[in-house]
């Protein structure tokens, strides 16, 4: 018997009684492999005491009870559910781990990228700043209106032209 | 060639449709198997009655959203484990709440009183006692995951690959589990299956 197939066999055995054909199989394996006989009766005899150990009774007014509490419970309301952690939560503790380490990940980025338009702003009015302190010094600018006033002066002055002429 | 439709999952389609009948008989059919599970993961009978009745509330509500997507079983296992890991999780911090008076406005109308008659198959009376007390011990000890596997793996109506998908695991992983908890069964039980002194009480029964 192949490794497959014994372990195929063992497998069946956990679940059910084996068939005519398993059992003939095991036989066959057994009667070459004389040393496995010992797991085998351990074996066997886990499956017939699990096959035989008794379900738990089930009170008889069950599902009367059942139908009773099926019509007192309140609806279901589609929100709740949502919010319901279990049921939008995948299950196990990689799927929980992933998903924290996600939201950390995600609030992380978010602060870096808040910080990056704060900074970003800051040098913004930074530049601004420096341009007001690059102007001439005050006393340049004591004379700067009637200077001002002179440039803004577009109309040529016919008088002085014609005693300058 | 069309799969033909899971029996189960069209009784679940006529519940959908509101169909209590279709319900009762689902209920029928489930309420030992997963008060077995129930009973084998949390040990207090009342407890797992409890909630069987839950997960089949649960059935009932999420009837209007039902798609036949997979085996009725195989769902109904999924939302069994899901509620019973939760009450062990839980069982260390609160007390056990009855179905009955956690659904509100119990207290307004008083439920009527159905006769209780629970009926113990014969080879309880074989394996009640030490032997028995030795079992629920040595299947308490084991991790929930592998005890689950375990209890699952004599449900005949699931098959390795749906057990697998109740467990939320690979078929590998499954029959590992499986696997490991026999061996620390078979330890821990090794003088039992190795006098088979039970096996002589009574008559081979298979569930």
């Amino acid at each position: 018997m192949r490794d497959e197939q014994h372990q195929e066999i063992k497998e069946a055995g956990w679940r059910r009684a084996l068939t005519s054909d398993e059992e003939a199989a095991l036989q066959k394996f057994l009667a070459a492999h004389p040393e496995a006989r010992q797991a085998w009766g351990e074996e066997a005899a886990l499956n017939r005491l699990l096959q035989r150990w008794p379900a738990p009774p089930v009170s008889s007014n069950f599902t009367a009870r059942l139908l009773q509490a099926v019509q007192n419970a309140p609806a279901r309301r589609p929100w709740r559910d949502w919010f319901a952690p279990a049921q939008w939560l995948p299950e196990g503790r990689a799927w929980r781990v992933a998903m924290c380490s996600m939201m950390v990940c995600l609030g992380l980025f978010s602060f870096r990228e808040s910080q990056m338009i704060y900074r970003a702003r800051m040098a913004r009015e930074l530049a601004g700043v420096s341009r007001v302190a690059a102007l001439p010094r005050m006393e340049w600018l004591k004379d700067f209106d009637t200077i001002n006033g002179i440039s803004q002066v577009k109309v040529a002055d016919d008088d002085l032209l014609a005693a300058l002429e | 060639m069309a799969t033909p439709l899971d029996p189960d999952a069209a009784l679940m389609l006529r519940v959908k449709r509101g169909d209590m009948k279709a319900f009762e008989e689902l209920a029928e059919k489930y309420k030992q198997p997963i008060v077995n599970m129930m009973y084998r993961m949390l040990r207090d009978l009342d407890e797992a009655e409890d909630l069987a009745q839950n997960v089949f509330i649960r059935v009932y509500q999420s009837a209007k959203r039902y798609e036949v997507s997979a085996k009725f079983s195989t769902w109904i296992f999924t939302i069994a484990r899901r509620l019973c890991l939760n009450e062990i999780r839980r069982r260390g911090r609160h007390p056990a709440e009855s179905i009955e008076s956690s659904q509100p406005g119990h207290e307004e109308q008083a439920p009527r009183q159905f006769e209780d008659v629970k009926t113990f198959s014969p080879p309880e009376a074989f394996l009640h006692g030490e032997l028995a007390q030795k079992i629920e011990e040595a299947l308490g000890q084991l991790p929930d995951k592998q005890r689950l596997a375990i209890v699952l793996c004599r449900q005949e109506e699931l098959s390795y690959e749906e057990i697998a998908r109740v467990l939320g695991c690979s078929v590998p992983a499954t029959k590992s589990l499986i696997h490991r908890g026999r061996e620390t069964l078979k330890e821990k039980l090794k003088p039992y299956l190795q006098s088979g002194a039970w096996e002589a009480d009574g008559p081979k029964l298979c569930r």
